[in-house]
């Protein structure tokens, strides 16, 4: 054969061939996002709660909030239960109610655009105990001492999975405390007049209070004698200040069913690196909702019927950290709290911005002093001012 | 010799055609004249130009009146001289003493020619005397003709002495005690000193032999005329024997009925540059057409768009299951003690089976018996020995090799910071035994195995490991029939051991091990037919898996049934020569799969989803009872049809069939991905290929050309839901989903072999899809719309290229481009439980950008003196020369709420290395 008709044959073939390759457009991102749903149902006699937002795209970092969805929980009973939003997003049921065991309940929403989502029936699978709470004093990983806290519990379901979700609250202490706060009195741009009175607020004692946002999921399936011991649910550094004076946790423990463990495992795994070399297949988390009369439908998050139970611990920081040592490791949510002495109309910019608070009165300014100039010491307004961090009004628990 | 003499033949011959192309008319008066002065007057009347030694007519004059044609003139002329003469198209004269004259015929075709009394008539050589199969060499007795003195009518004389010169055609010295005998009359004599011998012949034809050890024995077909010379040239004995390999490789591609199969020795690869300098045997089949991996730290490889557990690796006939080391950035197989690989990517011979894709036929060097040798190496990753040690002399041999790392050097060099607290180590040890019994048995037994072991974060130690071993007996029946039966046993396990301070310390196993028996039997029924026929069985049998908790865990320990079953099939298959242009190879395989208990098998209820929900029946089998049978038959169909000696068009149908399953979610294949066997509920996967490909030789420079296109379907392929967990896991069919594949593509290859600059190009256009549909939304993935694998990647392009300086010095480079793979991306967050989540696309919907890379490398054999103890081979190379960081994975994580994107590349940085071997 000579060449050139080698030529053509490789020129045919090769058309042959590419004509069979398709172009698989891609798909434009849905300009609405995707609903997401959140709605763990417990057993216990409240105001039950379910979360709507919709996906959002990376660049922006606040959700939409899914408003005026008609949102409600049928059980195979014959009950009923209407939610109405509190607030964006967030929906209460009408009437307190608590899952009953054995009735099979079913999550309803119609959003605002009209569609219809429904979710698979769920119901409670075992009772939940919690054992004990403990913390204690050790080291984590990366050699950091600190405090563990640990939560041991059981469940009579054959299998027990289980979801922890933890609320923390802890004690601020201003580093700074006087009883007076100074007021001042513009008379023109740079003159200010000062006045002592006594403080109008609570700003020495404070608290504040976190809710974990980690996915805690345990199970005792394989275990020996069905029972979760010792789960890990929270390390705090020695240097944390939130344990720095008086802490407290929160734990909840719900039991839930297999198909709600699978869902929070794996995406909390999907949402850890395994290592450089083996990566896990991501995708998208089949929850147990969908979209009525949809095929091709994506809803986010699962709907859970649990059993809770709860318990809180409190502990001082020298309960674990008594020595002299420890105190000077101890943490501090006020920083930097060295005073200065502003002269008057720097004194009266800053009290202006609310950035310093009084600490002192010198009567008799020392114009070289290294602190400055000024009448007043004073101090950031983080070391006297406790609300800064949190609130001042104590907790209904708290107990001291 | 003959192949040589062959191809001298045919560059002298080629401007030969008629001898009346110089038509003019010519007039020679002379009286006394010398020959010179003749020929001069003779270019002076016609353009022609003569060629002769001076020696042959110094001193020789004619005298006569010559008028006709140049032909006629010179007829006249040389009449009375020993000379001959041509006249070639391009008006040459070409004078020839002793009418000697090859000829590339087959022997008794010689005739003489009718128009002339002198000049040969040359039936057109062999087109291309490099593509001789070495099958027909071997067969067909090479005879050159060469005849002595001048035909003169009416001479009567019936004995004369022909002498002569026998020289080494290499070296130019004479050959003494050089043996000739005419086989025809029975009677001999030898070469002196000089190389010089006289012996007496009847005229006519004889056959004369001239052998001598070392040297090529030369069989000529001498037509003595009248007395006169005949000098000798013969070569080396060993030369031949390297130009035979070369040319009937090279000619294999073109002439073999197997489309789509790819063959490289790996000593001959040993100048490509590669990562960290270790020479490797599997990487190599990366850079040819068709053949990819998902990324450098991927162990498996996709063969035309398949999932990289449908591949057959074959050492020396014993499976390995995972022949890697270091997760995939090192192939485990010992470059020093592999002679070749050969893969069957398209076409699968009927006497492979059990996977869809591919094989990999690797072979191991053959012991020698003679002498013992061996080659050591030096790297900065591992360091190897080989070993071959005769046994007995001239019968059987030992070889074995062995390769381990130092250190967790690679580690360090990697640029991960996460890598910090990890250690990684691995070695492997090849073996060999070969014994050669009688005149035709032969008993060979080969080993292997592979260790590896890791620890990724400080708290969990992976260690994996491969066994083979294998013993087999290779006979004969009779002339046309040969046989082997093989014994084969092969392991794989892995071992996690996570040994953290909570309660949940364990160390986990996994194991498959299969033992293997096969016979083959090949049979040359006629000259037409090559019938190859047999029958295999394996048994596998599998641990799951065990757990056991380590001190102070809480946990239960687990041990799962094992699970066994039987992999059997019958062959057939006859590669029928049609006709000298198409040959066909069709072959059959029945396959048949057995789950034998003792096992347990769920039932599930119809049309619902596969869940510990609807479960309708479970069923017990005893120990030994079949739970499950699957099987078909497997056609396995090529053929090849020459379009011309150097260039033929092949077409294949091949249907597959596999019952032996990785499960694994990952993006790559792992060291700890496991296997399991088809049962109830996991149906046997199946493939089908067509293709067509052209396949073309071009000669001198040899330059080998290919082109092939394939499609391939595949039903039943397995894959998971997201997130799915498979350790442990009895009922895998609740997690797995089943559907089908789809792949085609072209390939393109242009490879040059010989000369001081050589190497291949090789371009592949593919694609390689999958769909998983189902009625529930559940087990659907991408809406059940077909969406491109984790290895899809359109254009791959390899250029692997060694240019040689010198004997000693040579440089090479390779250039690898690649359409980045398929990912799935987040495109969008959400937040749950007061954190943030990402979206995922649909999978595989985006690419990681586009893969390139470029590697140099500096090769120096040390000196090549006869008498030095052993030779030493340097190898400078630098990976990545570009220092391209090629993104490997994409991933993201939610740390303290917030999302974060993370990019993985595994050499980022260029990677120089220096290697050193020695073979002694």
């Amino acid at each position: 054969m000579r060449l050139k008709n080698l030529k053509y044959l490789l020129c045919a073939f090769v058309l042959f061939i590419l004509g069979c390759i398709e172009e698989i457009p891609l798909e434009a991102d849905t300009s609405q996002g995707i609903l997401v749903v959140e709605a763990l149902i417990s057993n216990k006699l409240i105001r039950q709660k379910v979360k709507l937002t919709r996906s959002f795209t990376l660049e922006q970092s606040i959700p939409e909030f899914e408003e005026n969805a008609n949102v409600k929980v049928v059980g195979d009973d014959g009950s009923s239960f209407i939610f109405s939003e509190v607030s964006e997003g967030n929906y209460l049921s009408n009437s307190p109610f608590a899952a009953q065991p054995g009735v099979k309940y079913m999550l309803d929403i119609t959003t605002q655009d009209g569609q219809n989502y429904r979710s698979e029936e769920e119901q409670i699978i075992g009772t939940s105990e919690i054992d004990n709470v403990d913390a204690k004093r050790t080291q984590n990983r990366d050699g950091e001492t600190g405090v563990l806290i640990t939560v041991d519990g059981q469940s009579s379901a054959e299998n027990g999975f289980y979801l922890y979700q933890y609320t923390e609250t802890y004690k601020i202490i201003s580093p700074n405390q006087v009883n007076e706060d100074l007021t001042y009195t513009k008379i023109d741009n740079s003159t200010y007049v000062f006045e002592l009175v006594p403080k109008q607020k609570e700003e020495k004692i404070c608290y504040n209070t976190n809710i974990g946002n980690s996915i805690l999921v345990a199970s005792t399936e394989g275990l020996q004698d069905k029972r979760v011991r010792d789960f890990e649910l929270r390390f705090l550094s020695q240097g944390n200040p939130n344990i720095a004076h008086r802490y407290s946790i929160n734990v909840s423990q719900y039991v839930v069913s297999n198909a709600t463990f699978q869902f929070y495992s794996t995406l909390k795994e999907l949402s850890q690196s395994s290592n450089v070399f083996v990566q896990n297949q991501p995708g998208f988390l089949e929850g147990n909702l969908y979209k009525v009369g949809n095929r091709d439908n994506k809803v986010i998050g699962f709907f859970s019927v649990v059993s809770l139970a709860e318990k809180r611990i409190f502990f001082d920081y020298e309960d674990f950290f008594p020595s002299e040592e420890d105190e000077k490791i101890k943490g501090s949510f006020a920083g930097n709290c060295d005073p200065t002495r502003p002269l008057s109309d720097e004194l009266g910019r800053l009290l202006e911005r609310g950035s310093v608070k009084f600490l002192e009165d010198m009567i008799i300014p020392e114009p070289d002093h290294p602190e400055g100039g000024g009448v007043y010491r004073v101090v950031p307004t983080r070391c006297m001012d406790c609300t800064v961090h949190g609130t001042n009004i104590k907790p209904d628990f708290w107990i001291e | 010799m003959k192949k040589l003499l062959s191809l001298l033949v045919y560059i002298f011959f080629l401007q030969v055609l008629e001898a009346q192309t110089v038509t003019e008319m010519v007039h020679v008066t002379s009286k006394e004249q010398s020959l010179f002065d003749i020929f001069e007057s003779i270019e002076s009347q016609v353009e022609v130009s003569f060629f002769y030694a001076d020696s042959w007519i110094e001193g020789v004059t004619v005298t006569g009146d010559f008028k006709g044609t140049l032909y006629n003139v010179l007829s006249g002329i040389l009449e009375d001289t020993p000379l001959n003469f041509f006249i070639t198209q391009d008006r040459r004269v070409i004078l020839t003493k002793n009418n000697l004259i090859y000829s590339s015929l087959p022997e008794g075709f010689f005739s003489k020619p009718k128009d002339s009394i002198q000049v040969l008539a040359l039936e057109q050589p062999r087109a291309d005397p490099f593509f001789y199969d070495s099958q027909k060499i071997e067969d067909t007795r090479f005879v050159n003709t060469v005849r002595i003195g001048k035909e003169v009518l009416g001479r009567t004389k019936q004995s004369y002495t022909v002498s002569g010169i026998a020289i080494n055609q290499d070296s130019g010295n004479p050959l003494q005690d050089l043996s000739i005998l005419v086989e025809d009359l029975g009677i001999g004599t030898s070469t002196d000193e000089n190389g010089y011998y006289e012996i007496n012949l009847p005229q006519g034809e004889h056959t004369v032999k001239s052998s001598l050890l070392g040297m090529q024995t030369l069989v000529q077909k001498v037509i003595v005329y009248s007395g006169g010379e005949l000098n000798l040239s013969l070569s080396e004995n060993y030369q031949q024997l390297g130009e035979v390999l070369l040319n009937s490789g090279a000619n294999a591609n073109v002439e073999d009925a197997t489309a789509g199969s790819e063959k490289y020795n790996v000593e001959e690869n040993k100048n490509i540059p590669l990562v960290l300098g270790e020479r490797d045997v599997l990487k190599i089949a990366a850079t040819l057409p068709g053949i990819s991996t998902v990324g450098e730290s991927a162990s498996g490889y996709n063969v035309r768009g398949s999932r990289s557990d449908q591949n057959l690796f074959l050492l020396d006939g014993g499976v390995i299951y995972n022949p890697s080391h270091f997760f995939g950035i090192f192939s485990a197989l010992n470059p020093f003690t592999t002679e070749s690989v050969e893969i069957f990517k398209g076409h699968m011979p009927a006497r492979f089976g059990g996977r869809l894709a591919s094989v990999f036929d690797i072979e191991s060097k053959k012991p020698t018996t003679t002498d013992f040798n061996g080659e050591a190496s030096i790297g900065p990753v591992t360091s190897g020995l080989m070993l071959q040690i005769p046994v007995v002399k001239e019968k059987s041999g030992i070889m074995v090799g062995g390769r381990a790392t130092y250190s967790d050097y690679i580690l360090r060099a990697l640029d991960e910071e996460s890598l910090d607290n990890s250690s990684a180590s691995f070695y492997d040890i090849s073996l060999k035994y070969d014994h050669k019994l009688g005149r035709y048995g032969r008993f060979k037994a080969s080993a292997y195995t592979s260790q590896d072991r890791f620890s990724i974060n400080s708290d969990s130690v992976y260690a994996y490991q491969n066994i083979m071993a294998n013993v087999s007996y290779a006979f004969r029946l009779s002339e046309k029939s040969r046989g082997e039966a093989l014994l084969s046993h092969s392991r794989y396990n892995f071992e996690i051991d996570y040994d953290s301070q909570n309660q949940n310390a364990f160390a986990q196993d996994y194991a498959i091990a299969e033992s293997a028996l096969r016979f083959d039997m090949i049979s040359k029924s006629s000259e037409r037919h090559n019938l190859r026929y047999g029958l295999n069985t394996k048994l596998y049998s599998i641990n799951p898996g065990s757990l056991d908790p380590l001190s102070k865990s809480n946990l239960q320990p687990i041990t799962l049934d094992n699970k066994k079953g039987f992999e059997s099939a019958i062959y057939f298959s006859d590669e029928f020569e049609i006709n000298e242009k198409l040959l066909v190879e069709a072959g059959l395989r029945l396959s048949m799969f057995n789950l034998v208990g003792p096992a347990t098998q769920r039932i599930y209820e119809e049309g619902l989803p596969k869940s510990d929900e609807t479960v309708s029946d479970v069923i017990e089998y005893e120990s030994g009872e079949f739970a499950q049978t699957y099987g078909g038959p497997e056609f396995r169909i090529s053929s090849r049809y020459l379009l011309s000696r150097t260039f033929s068009v092949k077409a294949s149908y091949n249907n597959t069939l596999q019952y032996i399953h990785t499960l694994s979610n990952n993006t790559a294949a792992s060291p700890i991905d496991i296997y399991t066997l088809s049962d109830r509920n996991i149906e046997p996967q199946r493939s089908q290929q067509v293709s067509l490909g052209f396949y073309k030789n071009f000669d001198a420079p040899l330059l080998e050309l290919s082109l092939e296109g394939y499609y391939k379907t595949s039903t039943n392929l397995i894959d998971f839901k997201t997130g799915a967990s498979l350790f442990f896991n009895e009922y895998i069919e609740s997690e797995a989903l089943q559907g089908n594949g789809r792949s085609y593509g072209v390939e393109f290859l242009i490879r040059k072999e010989a000369g001081d600059f050589n190497g291949y190009l090789s371009y592949t256009f593919s694609r390689s899809l999958q769909q998983f549909d189902s009625p529930f939304g559940e087990n659907r993935i991408n809406e059940g719309e077909y969406f491109p694998t984790n290895y899809d990647k359109p254009h791959d392009i390899s250029l692997i290229t060694n240019y040689r300086l010198t004997k000693r010095f040579s440089f090479s480079g390779n250039i690898v481009y690649q359409t980045g793979r398929p990912v799935t991306f987040p495109i969008g967050k959400y937040i749950y439980n007061n954190a943030e989540y990402v979206v995922y696309s649909d999978r595989n919907q985006f690419r990681i950008p586009d893969y390139y890379r470029l590697d140099l490398g500096v090769n120096i054999e040390g000196n090549h003196k006869k008498n030095k103890l052993g030779h030493s081979f340097i190898n400078i190379s630098v990976y990545n020369v570009l220092g391209r960081n090629n993104p490997y994975a994409v991933y993201f994580v939610t740390d303290a709420g917030e999302v974060k994107a993370y990019q993985s590349s595994i050499f980022s940085v260029p990677v120089p290395t220096i290697t050193y071997n020695f073979k002694f």
